[in-house]
């Protein structure tokens, strides 16, 4: 086909795409817009010579066109059409080869050869003559590339031994390269682009862009293994603190087992202590099987999540990732204010009692100028009240609000609350009563404008009910980690409904996008949202619109712990999201041996402002009880590192933080670093990442089977380094036969239809 | 000849007295039973209709008593709760029930009720099951206060009543330094507050009991569960507040121990 093409057209196809036509003519091209006026004027003139008298009028026509047609062209070849392209002179160029030596290379490229095999066997004189004619055109240099990229030089070992394939790192690397002889014009990938390093690849592809340095890409491999499961993804919230259920995700990506019945297990050190059985879809997409865990003590806990490797599968070490989770030994401080002495604040004491991961603070008005205050710790007395001023109240990660009036804040005070959850992180918690909600005149205050749920709608002398209404989970409810009471969810939800009702509630109906609504309640065809969460700003919102779930704990055997499993795991969840004055957090979740560390430590001021004034020492202990200390980069009161650890297992990062040698304070955190797999994750052929990668650059690209042309075509390719060629078009075959048959076509007609 | 004075106090004794035999006569229906009979369950449906509130002072119906303590559950009701109903309502912002309410151990409404007021204790007779709903209902949380029981002969009945309820649980004075005399008022003064008796014995005391003492009945893991008055008449103190000739220092102090018990058990 090509050949056809060429012979008709005199170039190749991908010259007239890559070139730009113009006119080689010391004439200016504009004159040709006169031709067709001047043609259809002469043959106008020539046909009413020949043609006058009887002559039907659309023959006429017809004739007339063929020849303006014919005069046209004629005329367009005058000014000497031509084809102008970027090309390299021979061996003035240097081109890069860059060849993936990554371990997805070792995976089946087909017809029995491994991804490696194929790339060489292309590049192999035996087999064709792609590298002589890259060699004959350009200056080449060959590198391989994986986490980092070395030059090739003769008796180099080749072996695809690389834990990581990092585009953007070698594509930096190489720009930097200064090699002997030209500057470079263009580059050359072989890869079967499972790149799973590059996070800013568009950043670098941006700078070959305006650098004009091509990149072409030539894809190898298949983008299907055959059949396989992958555990593509943990998610769990890395700190939780003890006694906490905590419900993530696993996404599973599975191919050619549909319908397959397979199992999702958590095992910690070989011993299984969760699993959840899911149906393989099979069809390649994700799957996201929901997962709770609540780990027994406390400290760190390194579990293995896996799927039991199934017979025929292409690859079994994508099968199992790692988890860690650590059970934070810490007690976050909880702010209960209370405006009248109620039942379920006295419950709600009781449930958090003998809980020392939780501290709650409550603050009870008993009469319209007296507070009772329990759980203080003698530093705060809060006597007067609720605390005037932010770092008062950031001490705390969580705020409780009972039936306490909207009017009893100051203005002040209401967008402290609404600062301490937006901006501080920390948790907000409204009960229902006779002043909250509604009830409370809450609508229309900023403080309502932070709750998950719509105010406004009820009159507020109204929306309070005494009355008993049933606390039914949503679909939502039955998932959230705060309210598993077991682990089996059927059993769970049998526990929810078997629960006393609830005796008063605010009357609210309308959730805020965004917000899940947890529970509802029902009654003789009244139905009221009952519980309702979401994330506001940096922290969490709840609403309880009940105060009564006491009955859980009176109206239930003493030996049901429902009350308290609900108030402890609630609370939990209401400040797990609540950051520490230091916070200590990485780049990822778990490491693989050579990845490098990224360390972020955040510090912030009593106000929860960022205290660039502090010095930051960080310590990193590893494993093998080996200490080092890590510098830290600081930008406004963030401060970054990079660590390489040495070893895995488990390394623990401590920081420590002070201003002056006073107000010290610390923060400690973990990373685990793995045997590396990363290569058989996502490990199938991605052409697509490549042709963008060629797209963004100006590149081409190319399937391995296809790229023989690739020397002559990146030829043409533009470079700095390019000179432009003018290719002359007017003596294409094409033109002089279109020409002949538009001449013959008008002189056969005429002959016909007897004119001549 | 007789002092004056002993003719004052011999004569208001006696209308006392017959004030008092007037009001036993007027006492609940369900009181006669002198138990958690049938009529005090019909009581708590007709209560159970009444606007329901944050807080009830729920007045606990036992067996006890015979002779003229027959119905000893009921001394002073209704007029010590509602008297006292209303010294809450106006001292705290605790929304209360207006009206009082009786409930029967065996009641299963017992359990909506995590406060129970019981008086004449000293009467008191507990049988295993009520024992054992009684066991229950400290341990899901309830609280009780106690009062108006006098003397060794009583303390001996209310100790073996409790100690089936709390097999190993124990009795011990309150200091004066412990939350429930704090959490409300600040109770620095404890002292004997009598019944009316004193307008026609003269004394503060009853029986042998000549020194108050207030006492906490703490379960196995140590929590308060009953406020023991013992030698002490709070609900007298609340029934006669209106009355002239009985002292407002005892009034007083009732109230403010009655409100800070209250206090104590919703929230510890």
């Amino acid at each position: 086909m090509d050949r056809l093409f060429e012979s008709l057209f005199k170039y190749r196809f991908f010259l007239f795409r890559e070139g730009e036509l113009t006119f080689d003519s010391p004439i200016s091209p504009w004159w040709l817009l006169l031709a067709p006026v001047l043609a259809t004027a002469l043959a106008c003139w020539v046909y009413r010579v020949w043609a006058s008298g009887s002559r039907t009028r659309w023959r006429r026509g017809l004739l007339i066109g063929l020849r303006v047609l014919s005069l046209i062209l004629l005329a367009a070849l005058l000014f000497r059409p031509s084809l102008r392209v970027s090309t390299h002179l021979p061996r003035k160029s240097r081109i890069a080869l860059l060849i993936d030596s990554s371990q997805s290379m070792t995976l089946p490229h087909g017809s029995g050869q491994t991804r490696w095999q194929a790339v060489l066997g292309w590049l192999d004189p035996r087999a064709g003559n792609v590298l002589a004619n890259l060699e004959e055109r350009f200056q080449l240099q060959a590198f391989h590339f994986d986490r980092e990229i070395r030059e090739i030089r003769p008796g180099s070992e080749l072996p695809p031994t690389g834990t990581g394939t990092g585009l953007e790192a070698a594509l930096s690397a190489l720009r930097k390269h200064r090699g002997e002889g030209q500057p470079l014009a263009g580059v050359v990938v072989l890869s079967d682009g499972a790149d799973n390093l590059s996070r800013q690849l568009t950043q670098v592809l941006d700078t070959y862009r305006r650098e004009r340095i091509p990149v072409h890409t030539v894809a190898v491999g298949r983008e299907s293994l055959g059949k396989d499961i992958q555990v593509s993804q943990v998610a769990f919230t890395p700190r939780i603190l003890p006694g906490s259920s905590t419900r993530g995700t696993v996404s599973l990506t599975s191919v050619g087992f549909p319908g397959r019945r397979v199992s999702v297990e958590v095992r910690e050190e070989g011993t299984l202590i969760a699993s959840q059985p899911v149906t393989l879809n099979g069809s390649d997409t994700s799957q996201i099987v929901e997962l709770s865990l609540k780990p027994r003590g406390t400290g760190l806990k390194h579990y293995t999540v896996s799927v039991a490797p199934q017979p025929g599968e292409a690859i079994q070490r994508n099968n199992r990732r790692h988890l860690l989770l650590h059970v934070d030994d810490s007690r976050p401080r909880i702010l209960y204010l209370e405006g009248t002495p109620r039942w379920e604040f006295k419950f709600i004491r009781r449930a958090l009692q003998e809980d020392r991961n939780l501290q709650l603070v409550t603050l009870l008005r008993t009469s319209d100028n007296k507070f009772y205050h329990q759980g203080l710790e003698g530093e705060d007395k809060l006597a007067s009240g609720f605390p005037q001023t932010p770092d008062q109240l950031y001490r705390y990660k969580g705020l409780i609000l009972g039936s306490i009036e909207a009017g009893y804040f100051t203005p002040s005070q209401r967008k402290m609350i609404v600062d301490f959850v937006g901006e501080r992180g920390g948790g907000f918690m409204m009960l229902g009563g006779s002043s909250s909600f509604d009830a409370g005149g809450y609508a229309g205050t900023d403080i309502a404008d932070m709750l998950p749920v719509h105010l406004g709608d009820r009159d507020p002398d109204n929306s309070y009910v005494i009355d008993r209404l049933s606390f039914e989970l949503t679909a939502y409810g039955r998932q959230h980690p705060a309210l598993q009471l077991v682990s089996d969810p059927a059993a769970n939800l049998r526990r929810w409904r078997s629960l006393p009702p609830i005796s008063a509630y605010n009357r609210i109906s309308r959730a805020k996008s965004g917000a899940a609504v947890l529970a509802r309640g029902s009654s003789g065809g009244r139905r009221a949202i009952l519980l309702a969460a979401h994330r506001f700003g940096s922290g969490r919102a709840i609403a309880f619109t009940s105060a009564t779930s006491w009955h859980w704990q009176m109206g239930l055997p003493h030996t049901d712990r429902t009350h308290a499993t609900f108030w402890r795991q609630i609370l939990r969840w209401l400040v797990a999201s609540s950051s520490d004055p230091v916070q200590v957090a990485f780049d990822r979740e778990i490491y693989q041996d050579e990845d490098a560390v990224g360390i972020e430590v955040a510090v912030r001021d009593a106000f929860f402002d960022p205290a660039g004034d502090r010095e930051v020492e960080a310590t990193i202990a590893s494993p093998g009880a080996a200490t080092s200390s890590l510098v830290l980069d600081r930008s406004g009161g963030d401060y970054t590192g990079r660590f390489q650890p040495g070893e895995r297992g488990i390394h623990q990062v401590s920081v420590k933080a002070s201003r002056d040698g006073v107000e010290p304070q610390s923060a400690q955190a973990y990373f685990l670093v793995t045997p590396t797999h990363r290569e058989f994750f996502d490990a199938e052929a991605n052409p697509r990442f490549l042709r963008r990668v060629a797209r963004e650059t100006g590149g081409r690209h190319y399937a391995l089977e296809k790229a023989e042309k690739l020397p002559e075509e990146i030829t043409y390719a533009d470079s700095p380094n390019a000179v432009l060629q003018v290719l002359p078009l007017w003596d294409m075959p094409f033109l002089f036969m279109l020409l002949g048959g538009l001449l013959c076509s008008e002189w056969f007609l005429r002959k016909r239809w007897g004119w001549i | 000849m007789a002092h004056p004075s002993y003719w004052f106090r011999g004569l208001a004794g006696g209308l006392l007295l017959a004030a008092l035999l007037a009001q036993a006569a007027q006492r609940p229906e369900g009181d006669r039973t002198g138990a958690s009979g049938e009529m005090a369950a019909e009581r708590l449906d007709q209560q159970a209709k009444l606007p329901k509130k944050e807080f009830t002072f729920a007045r606990l119906v036992f067996r006890g008593g015979s002779g003229w303590r027959f119905g000893a559950w009921a001394t002073d009701a209704p007029k010590a709760d509602v008297t006292f109903i209303a010294g809450i309502r106006r001292l705290t912002n605790l929304d209360v029930r207006e009206s009082h309410f009786y409930v029967p151990i065996t009641s299963p409404e017992l359990f909506h009720y995590p406060f129970l007021y019981a008086v004449e204790v000293g009467y008191l007779e507990l049988a295993e099951q009520e024992a054992e709903i009684l066991r229950e209902y400290f341990k899901r949380g309830g609280f009780m206060v106690v009062d108006d029981f006098h003397g060794t002969l009583e303390w001996s009945n209310f100790q073996s009543q409790m100690h089936k309820v709390f097999p190993g649980g124990r009795i011990e004075d309150l200091p004066a330094s412990h939350p429930l005399f704090h959490c409300f008022f600040d109770i620095d003064e404890l002292f004997q507050i009598p019944g009316v008796i004193m307008f026609y014995s003269g004394t503060t005391y009853e029986k042998d009991g000549y020194n108050p003492h207030f006492r906490g009945v703490f379960d196995e893991s140590g929590q308060l569960k009953v406020m023991v008055n013992f030698n002490s008449d709070l609900g007298d103190a609340w029934e006669w507040a209106d009355v002239p000739f009985y002292p407002e220092k005892y009034s007083s102090a009732a109230y403010r121990l009655g409100i800070n018990t209250i206090i104590y058990s919703m929230t510890h």
